[in-house]
């Protein structure tokens, strides 16, 4: 009876299927038999399709068989073909051979080390060894009477190439950004530090997606505490699925409900260099183009590239704009509300009657039309990003009709409000990290809703709950409004304003705690001989 | 630890709410359930305590006035006013309520007009509704309407500015800037000096034929048959109108309340007279008040700066004599303003300028003991002097006129 309950309910299927991925079928060493490995091998893949065996057989007098194995997709044929393969079957040594017949062990370590002219070659013994090497793209040489195998480095097939970002625009900074590859994207930083001193440490997350993780800092600059704060709570992480450097982000972020994003992405390489220059740590995650940045405070969100880019008085007004844009999106339509359904004497009294002639055949209260409108443009932008490229144009061109004209001219709405409307989202763009745009996003409605109970005062108290709640974030340690709150005047170099960079001596006060000067002022100094 | 957290933020947001929902009183209205009251006028009302005032308001027509964005009615006028009698000025306000389409709304008015009828009753008590009801603001001028009633005035359409009250308070504002006769008295202002004893307010009157003024008609006209003008400065002592002053004396309650900001003086040429025009661009007064022997002593000081602006004789401006002469007479002509004015409220035994004020500062021993009788006795016998010092800083774009 029990038994058939738990049969007959999930939890008992949920273990057996649990048993199943993590069978002891795969944790076999490799036999002498070569018959016997390929079918281990096939088993194991389940006999999938992009599984390609070559089985063939070397030298004349004595054969001596031998196969090579590949996914098909993950290796670079040309590569596997040349320096594997043709290799292996063209080598005069063994079919000439007119000795004695060698031992299976002779044979690999010839092969391993006369004939592979791959860069790199790995033994493995086991099965689970051998499937890892052939799931990174590897190409497996198995040789008939010999329990090892080898893998050799053939990754390659199609990737998406270097392109330019399309979210972090620069006019005169580079024009990269990076890929899908993990690989790629390391090497794009190491080409702008040449430094011994930048390290790498990878680590495999994931039970099943086996996603490769790149955690990369400069050894000397980096708070060695920060970096063990990264591995420490990477390795918390267990789960079977690593989907994006999303997925680690909510893992590892110090605290999930807030509204704030508390970990800085970005899809450009010079943003992480500088970052890893400042002292942080950046997060690599295989298959996703955006590498997390840890810690970040509140301010890195309205810096861009561009400004170490441009000249120091243009970058500093930039901010200011952005920063007095974020304000707009925040409370722009919150204010608005207030304004007009609470303290219509603070309004200029021609103002005042202006909006008071548009509203006079608007049927809803200023926060219904507020929502109406704040909504319809939400519908807008998603459907934007969601609908297919060729409709784009049309889509666009009734939404503008229907926000702009028709709802005004039907007195639906009143034109201030759409301007109101306009404005917010105009000036939402201008924040130059998407998470941060989504963040205010959310809040701003909360905001209007607050404006149209509670007038000015709810605004003002939304205003305080949100400063108290992000007083008290933290990110790896940093707090999240530095240097703001606690006031650093020392970062204020780099804060809202950016001085000129001959002025800019020392790095972020909190973020790097270790080698602090930027600048040397004696000559010839390294990275990790500053003022420790 | 985790019920600990739950409890805490239980906690937390109790507060958050008590603070929200026991604080002020908060009550949102939308635009359109407000009736914008442009202007508000005070009348006297009749005999019978029941309709002791009779009060006007002047509301906006919102779409007329922004230029008809919502098409609106061409043919109707961008205000309406509507009047009422009471006992209380409240009363009569609450009272409109029956003819306005939406609640009244104050905080945007932009003047007040007191009849002169009602004025010459006392017009002491008007004040305390709009110093206690929350909803009105103190900042808008005070107007005292000059031989006619104030709901007459608001009545009064205008081209220009469509909205009455806002003409007003715009020819209000440039006499006081550009002509510097009249003064502008906020209602605060006046509510501070009525409690002190005297004050001066502007008048205002209507030109024309009054009838024609309550049509659109009028506005249509390039010269408008009934037309408001900013004239007069009526002297009020203890709540009650008691004289008119006009040209030069007005101007001399300017001067001395340190208010002006520009205006034109006329010289003598030698041979002709009021022929050099004078325009001051920067004035500024000071009082000071002495007790000597028992008595007190007011001096006021007058700074003027102005240039020569128009001149219909041929003088020598290029020499320094010249200008030395004109800066005397300047001096002469604004001091003998000041004290044609001077002469004039003491003669009405109101001291608009609030002199006493001063002298309770200089000596509050001294004023307790004067203060009963200060308007009635003492002021009307006390010494004033004037000091003017007048500088002319530029004779314009010429040295010499071609005159000849």
């Amino acid at each position: 009876m029990n038994d058939a309950w738990n049969r007959m309910f999930k939890k008992k299927t949920q273990k057996v299927f649990n048993d199943e991925i993590d069978s002891s079928s795969i944790e076999q060493d490799l036999g002498h038999s070569l018959e016997d490995n390929i079918i281990n091998i096939k088993e194991a893949l389940g006999h999938s399709g992009d599984l390609i065996i070559r089985e063939f057989e070397m030298g004349k007098p004595f054969m001596h068989k031998v196969a090579t194995i590949y996914v098909n997709g993950l290796t670079d044929k040309d590569l596997m073909g040349n320096l594997v393969i043709e290799k292996l079957m063209a080598d005069t040594n063994v079919v000439e051979n007119e000795g004695e017949a060698w031992a299976p062990s002779q044979i690999g370590i010839y092969i391993k080390d006369h004939l592979l002219t791959a860069t790199h070659v790995e033994v493995a013994i086991d099965l689970k060894k051998l499937l890892s090497l052939l799931l990174t793209g590897q190409t497996i040489v198995l040789i008939n009477g010999l329990n090892q195998a080898f893998g050799c480095a053939s990754q390659g097939g199609e990737l998406r190439s270097i392109q330019e970002p399309t979210t972090e625009n620069s006019v005169r900074g580079p024009k990269e950004s990076f890929t899908e590859s993990l690989i790629t994207n390391t090497s794009l930083i190491r080409r702008r530090i040449k430094s011994p001193n930048l390290w790498l440490e990878t680590k495999e997350l994931g039970k099943i997606t086996q996603t490769v993780i790149g955690v990369m800092y400069i050894n000397g600059i980096a708070n060695e505490k920060l970096i063990n704060e990264v591995r420490e709570r990477l390795d918390k992480i267990d789960v079977d699925e690593i989907q994006g450097s999303n997925t680690i982000e909510e893992w590892i972020a110090d605290d999930t409900f807030t509204p704030w994003p508390t970990i800085m992405v970005t899809e450009r390489p010079d943003v992480v260099s500088g970052n890893l220059l400042e002292g942080r740590v950046a997060i690599f995650v295989d298959g996703t183009p955006i590498p997390l940045i840890v810690p970040t405070t509140w301010n890195q969100f309205f810096q861009t590239a561009e400004d170490y880019y441009l000249r120091w008085n243009i970058s500093g007004f930039l901010r200011f704009i952005r920063i007095i844009s974020f304000l707009i999106t925040l409370l722009g339509p919150s204010l608005f509300i207030a304004f007009l359904s609470f303290h219509p004497e603070l309004i200029p009294t021609p103002l005042l009657i202006n909006l008071a002639a548009q509203r006079q055949a608007i049927p809803f209260p200023v926060i219904i039309e507020a929502l109406l409108m704040e909504f319809t443009f939400e519908v807008l932008r998603e459907a934007g990003v969601r609908m297919p490229r060729p409709v784009g144009q049309a889509v666009s061109i009734v939404g503008a009709l229907v926000l702009g004209e028709a709802a005004v001219s039907a007195g639906i709405v009143s034109s201030a409000m759409v301007i109101v409307v306009a404005a917010t989202a105009i000036a939402s763009f201008t924040i130059p990290h998407y998470s941060m745009t989504d963040a205010v996003r959310l809040l701003r409605f909360i905001m209007m809703l607050l404006a149209s109970t509670f007038g000015l005062y709810g605004i003002g108290l939304g205003v305080i709950l949100l400063v108290s709640h992000t007083v008290g974030l933290r990110s790896f340690g940093i707090p999240y409004l530095s240097p703001f709150a606690p006031l650093i005047v020392a970062d204020q170099k780099d804060a809202i304003l950016r001085i000129p960079i001959p002025f800019m001596r020392k790095r972020p006060h909190l973020v790097s705690q270790k080698n602090t000067n930027r600048i040397n002022t004696k000559k010839g100094g390294q990275i990790g001989e500053g003022n420790e | 630890m985790n019920s600990l957290l739950i409890q805490r933020s239980y906690k937390i947001l109790l507060c958050v709410l008590s603070i929200l929902f026991t604080s002020g009183c908060w009550d949102s209205n939308e635009l359109q359930d407000f009736s914008i009251i442009s202007g508000i006028g005070i009348d006297k009302g009749g005999d019978d305590p029941e309709d002791r005032f009779r009060t006007t308001v002047q509301i906006i027509n919102p779409s007329i006035v922004s230029g008809g964005q919502q098409g609106g009615n061409v043919q109707s006028s961008p205000v309406t006013t509507f009047s009422e009698t009471g006992s209380t000025l409240k009363e009569a306000l609450r009272k409109i309520s029956n003819e306005a389409p939406a609640e009244l709304f104050f905080p945007h008015i932009q003047i007040m007009l007191i009849g002169e009828e009602l004025a010459k009753d006392g017009m002491k008590e008007l004040f305390d509704v709009i110093e206690r009801d929350p909803k009105f603001r103190v900042l808008f001028p005070v107007l005292i309407v000059k031989g006619h009633t104030a709901e007459d005035a608001l009545k009064v359409s205008t081209s220009l500015r469509p909205v009455p009250s806002a003409n007003i308070e715009g020819s209000l504002e440039s006499s006081k800037e550009i002509w510097g006769e009249f003064q502008s008295t906020r209602a605060d202002q006046a509510i501070m000096k009525l409690a002190e004893g005297s004050v001066a307010i502007t008048g205002i009157q209507i030109n024309g034929k009054v009838e024609k003024g309550n049509q659109t008609a009028n506005m249509q006209e390039i010269s408008q048959s009934a037309k408001l003008e900013i004239k007069g400065l009526a002297i009020i002592r203890d709540g009650k109108l008691e004289k008119w002053l006009e040209g030069d004396p007005a101007r001399g309650v300017v001067w001395v309340n340190n208010e002006m900001e520009q205006t034109v003086m006329n010289l003598d040429c030698p041979e002709k007279k009021d022929a050099v025009a004078i325009d001051i661009g920067r004035a500024k007064s000071g009082i000071k008040v002495k007790v000597k022997k028992d008595k007190p002593v007011i001096t006021i000081k007058i700074n003027a700066e102005g240039d020569v602006l128009e001149t219909h004789c041929p003088i020598e401006l290029d020499k320094d004599k010249t200008i030395k002469r004109l800066e005397n007479q300047l001096s002469k002509e604004i001091k003998d303003e000041v004290m044609t004015t001077i002469k004039t409220v003491q003669e009405e035994k109101t001291d608009v300028f609030g002199f006493g004020e001063y002298i309770n500062i200089e000596d509050k021993n001294y004023w307790k003991k004067i203060k009963d009788k200060w308007e009635e006795e003492i002021f009307p016998e006390s010494k004033v002097n004037v000091e003017v010092n007048a500088t002319i800083r530029r004779t314009g774009m010429k040295v010499k006129s071609y005159i000849k």
